[in-house]
């Protein structure tokens, strides 16, 4: 098998000019221009952010996901930076430092683990589902979509349930009030600091949450710093709530537009099951994290530098036609979806198991309670953040 | 029919488990092995292609069985 990151001869197009992942032009055609990139200059350059790579093939982001040794992670996994004065641990460390924290972490994620919390994840989300007005309309991204992953979350790492809706404001002012403004994030990133140095010196943790199992690693085989268990939390955080609520809200977005789709999966979990892939995979909660280069590569026929940082797009290698057949249409059904939605590699989502069973259950208990709901607006558009207005019909008996 | 999962690269995804628990057994931190030695019953190889192609880091191989068994 020859590797995709052989150089290969031809002059395809590399310049990127303006290219910018953030930018507010992306937003309603990202996909679109992803095509594009994928057809004409899979291995593009971008002169902004003082100049990145972008991957948009899924077989050159596999490729560089495999190669954790030329694709470092140390260097930083987002394009800016958060601008925090710590790296994210695990996610921006490369073994042997991060073999060490996944080792650490993956117990905390063990599948009977993450299993077990179902029946609190399902009372959860019927309990709030039960609070949504029937026959009005409501914003079910701040009444439901945003709720449940943090109820989930704030318990799963042993903080007050009540501080909730500080996390969901410290997350989203960082992932998106200023993504272009490093000053700004850094003060919320130091909030967020503060924030956990103060639960990590409780004398008492919930017993099973993260935290407790933090303060407990000075025994065990695995030690941490005290800044290395508050870089792990700083990331949990920022990993867990927002991705959540972004699968959520981009499901019922889907299923407010598609009677038939809503009528297909009402009551049949293993059908929900097999959808919520696709979802995660027409809709990636998180469309691309960052790479630097450490030695002398080559991709397509461009030639990657050590200090260069490429942009790995997962929300394009899950749209790539190379890999999946009719990629732009949503199929319920779809298997095989090997999609990346939750990256690939060492640095997968350790979170996965917990994600996908929000969604699931999401998704289960809005369709048992509301057979019926449908976009305020109908032309609103997909978007993975922002408000979700939906109009809901009425209330199915006995629920 | 034969199945193996390479656990240099299996990273715990799952996918398999969730397609065929009967052949992809997890072990306590979610990593994938083969029930069995790799054999797999003759009702379960669709299941089992379908588990190999759905794994995002391939790290599942089928190969068919030898004619002598």
């Amino acid at each position: 098998m020859t590797s995709p990151l052989e150089p290969i001869q031809g002059g395809a197009q590399s310049e990127l000019p303006g290219f910018d992942h953030h930018s507010e032009e992306l937003r309603d055609r990202a996909f679109d221009v992803f095509a594009d990139l994928r057809s004409r200059c899979p291995v593009g350059h971008s002169d902004q952010y003082g100049g990145y790579w972008v991957f948009s093939a899924y077989e050159h982001i596999f490729a560089a996901a495999l190669n954790p040794t030329v694709f470092s992670s140390a260097g930083g996994i987002q394009i800016p930076q958060f601008g925090q004065r710590r790296p994210m641990l695990p996610i921006e460390a490369d073994p042997p430092a991060h073999t060490r924290y996944r080792k650490l972490l993956l117990p905390l994620f063990a599948p009977k683990r993450i299993d077990a919390l179902e029946g609190r994840v399902r009372q959860m989300a019927r309990e709030l589902v039960a609070e949504l007005p029937v026959g009005k309309t409501v914003n079910v991204s701040a009444n439901f979509a945003e709720l449940l992953p943090t109820s989930v979350f704030t318990r799963f790492l042993g903080v007050p349930p009540e501080d909730g809706p500080l996390f969901q404001d410290w997350v989203s002012r960082l992932l998106y009030e200023a993504p272009h403004d490093q000053a700004r994030r850094r003060l919320v990133a130091d909030e967020l600091y503060d924030y956990f140095a103060a639960r990590l010196g409780h004398p008492r943790q919930e017993p099973g949450s993260v935290l407790e199992a933090l303060t407990l690693t000075g025994s065990g085989e695995v030690k941490l710093t005290e800044e290395e268990k508050l870089d792990l939390c700083f990331f949990l955080i920022l990993a867990g709530l927002d991705t959540t609520t972004w699968g959520i809200r981009s499901s019922l977005w889907y299923l407010a537009r598609h009677p038939e789709a809503r009528e297909a999966l009402s009551g049949d979990p293993a059908g929900i099951f097999i959808a919520v892939e696709e979802f995660l995979r027409c809709f990636s909660p998180v469309p691309g994290l960052c790479r630097t280069i450490t030695e002398n590569v080559a991709a397509r026929d461009q030639q990657l530098r050590p200090g260069d940082r490429v942009l790995l797009l997962w929300a394009s290698a899950n749209r790539d036609e190379a890999e999946f057949d009719s990629p732009d249409e949503v199929l319920l059904e779809r298997q095989p979806n090997r999609h990346f939605a939750f990256g690939v590699g060492i640095h997968r989502c350790l979170g996965a198991r917990l994600g996908r069973l929000e969604m699931r259950i999401a998704i289960e208990e809005m369709l048992s309670r509301f057979p019926d709901f449908e976009l305020a607006d109908s032309a609103a558009k997909w978007h993975g953040i922002g408000p979700l207005e939906l109009k809901l019909g009425t209330a199915r008996e006995g629920q | 029919m034969r199945a193996r999962v390479d656990s240099g690269r299996c990273q715990g995804h799952t996918r398999c488990n969730a397609i065929c628990p009967e052949v992809f057994l997890l072990d306590d931190l979610g990593y994938a092995r083969v029930a069995g030695g790799g054999a797999v019953p003759d009702e379960y190889t669709e299941h089992v292609v379908l588990a190999a192609r759905s794994c995002p880091e391939r790290a599942i191989s089928v190969e068919a069985e030898d004619a002598d068994g």
